[in-house]
């Protein structure tokens, strides 16, 4: 039993995440630069990770993922950036909340809209299409992947930062099922939109977002239980991922083979 | 006078030197493949040497191992522009090479526009910074080099390039390997996929290309026709080694039989070879 424990101890990982010491961005990219240079495949990438987060054992105690070495902070007492836009404009409750996440957005949307068109943007963009090309045009692939994971862990840690300064309090559990979500939104937001430049892909990305909590709020409203959540979830995946696809049945258009995805 | 000379000893420099390149694949397996068999080669400013020979005689190969996708064997030596590349990785090899792979798919991202493709290639070898991908005056140069190829790509440089075909797919990738003037352009089968008609009008372009900048290049195909048709030097390779070699003087009076004839000679007393090497091996 004690040489099993110790086993388990020894057995992962790399060094303990802590979202509190520096927002996500370095700690994966530290991850990453681990993955890559011994050159692992995706799924291996993909393991090291998502056990990052794992608990290391169904003990609380021995949660790997903490917050200020806590489960939970409590943030009430604190100024958030609420707070002060909320002194600034005026604005208190659920107005306040939308002024503010709307006009992140709207700065996140151009700031991403000017680095997209950029010469590293492009590189970064042409990486996830197509890496032969990219590395016979002199672009280092694996640095491109760094730079969209590290882009892409800041987005999301600050993205934390404002649920957890408008809800009063941080969780470890915060986000659980928050990728699933995300995909959900992203790909609910492609089969709206159809996107082809950049302005279009990134604005169809905030519009899927936007239309996936209305679809949730919507079921909500209409007297199904949270716990059915995920079922919902699942089901607009399924029919945001049909909808193309049937979409140009119906117009007698070429329909790809699913090998696509 | 000087300037002169100094220029014509310029233009018969030496561009890329292999000296005995090896490849093994799979070594000490059963599936172990010996793909280059030590292969010496000095490439001259300005040579369009035409690579011919069967399948699995270490071509496509040894186009990869210039381009730096995987490194020779120790002790084979690439030096380009009289700097030692060998070692390293394809992405700064780049600045030197430009390609153009057998598959239109290869060559370019089919989620990004002609331009922004274009742009990508612009850029190959040079820094990367947070200045815009795609300006007026860069649309400017990209028309201008779309324009020669007479396929109308330069009106339509904001288009997917999923939605081109796979001539005019090659023809961008053709654009896109010769727009920063690497130091040599590595052809690699690019006409094997397309449909005869398109492969002549691809291969018209490929020598329109090379014949105006006088573009030092090396061109892989399968067709012996071609390889004597274009091109100033040819190649014959076997089972990983260089059986026959002809320059530029012999090149113009040889027929499709003389081709044939001199590899099969060349291929039979490769197979002595082996059987020599294999004997060796197994004493």
């Amino acid at each position: 039993m004690l040489v099993k424990q110790k086993k388990q101890e020894t057995l992962p990982l790399l060094e303990e995440p802590d979202i509190d010491s520096i927002p996500g961005l370095l700690q994966d990219l530290d991850e990453f630069i681990q993955a890559n240079k011994f050159n692992l495949r995706n799924s291996q990438k993909f393991y090291i990770q998502t056990s990052g987060f794992r608990p290391r054992s169904a003990d609380n105690q021995h949660h790997r993922l903490l917050i200020k070495g806590r489960l939970r902070l409590l943030l009430l007492r604190e100024v958030t950036a609420f707070d002060l836009a909320g002194k600034f404009l005026g604005l208190r409750g659920i107005p306040l909340s939308i002024a503010v996440a709307g006009a992140v957005a709207v700065i996140v949307f151009l700031i991403m809209n000017w680095f997209l068109r950029t010469e590293i943007g492009l590189a970064l963009r042409a990486s996830g299409d197509n890496e032969d090309m990219v590395r016979g045009m002199g672009s280092n692939t694996d640095t491109n992947v760094l730079i969209g994971c590290g882009l892409s862990n800041g987005l999301v840690a600050m993205a934390g930062a404002l649920v957890g300064q408008n809800q009063g309090f941080c969780d470890v559990g915060m986000g659980i099922g928050m990728i699933v979500m995300a995909l959900a939104a992203v790909i609910i937001g492609e089969a709206l939109f159809q996107p082809k430049g950049i302005a279009v892909i990134l604005f169809s990305c905030f519009a899927g977002t936007f239309a996936y909590r209305l679809f949730i709020t919507f079921a909500l409203r209409m007297g199904m239980r949270p716990g059915d959540l995920k079922l919902i979830t699942s089901v607009l995946v399924v029919i945001a991922l049909a909808l193309p696809f049937v979409r140009k049945k119906l117009r007698h258009e070429w329909v790809p083979p699913a090998s696509r995805f | 006078m000087k300037d002169m000379n100094s220029m014509e000893s310029k233009s018969k420099s030496l561009s890329i030197q292999l000296a005995d390149i090896r490849k093994v694949f799979s070594r000490g397996t059963v599936d172990e493949v010996r793909a280059l068999n030590g292969i010496d080669l000095d490439i001259y400013k300005g040579d369009f040497i035409t690579v011919i020979g069967s399948n699995g005689a270490g071509k496509s190969t040894l186009l990869n191992v210039i381009a730096g996708v995987f490194p020779p064997e120790r002790g084979g030596r690439i030096i380009i522009n009289g700097k030692d590349v060998t070692d390293l990785p394809e992405y700064k090899k780049a600045a030197h090479v430009g390609r153009v792979w057998q598959q239109p798919e290869v060559g370019t991202a089919r989620n990004l526009s002609i331009e922004e493709n274009l742009s990508m290639a612009m850029l190959r070898g040079k820094k990367r910074t947070l200045r815009k991908a795609v300006n007026r005056t860069r649309r400017e140069t990209f028309g201008e080099s779309l324009t020669p190829l007479g396929l109308g790509l330069e009106k339509r440089l904001t288009a997917l390039v999923g939605t081109l075909s796979g001539g005019q797919r090659q023809a961008l990738s053709l654009v896109m390997a010769t727009l920063s003037r690497p130091t040599i352009l590595l052809l690699d089968e690019h006409i094997a996929t397309l449909d005869p008609r398109t492969a002549e009008k691809v291969l018209q372009l490929t020598d329109m290309v090379i014949q105006k900048d006088r573009m030092t290049s090396m061109m892989v195909t399968h067709n012996m026709e071609v390889a004597l048709k274009y091109g100033n030097r040819l190649i014959m390779m076997h089972k990983g080694k260089k059986v026959v070699y002809i320059g530029r003087k012999e090149k113009k009076t040889l027929g499709i039989d003389d081709l044939v004839r001199a590899f099969e000679r060349a291929a039979g007393e490769q197979f002595k070879d082996d059987s020599i090497l294999l004997s060796d091996r197994e004493c």
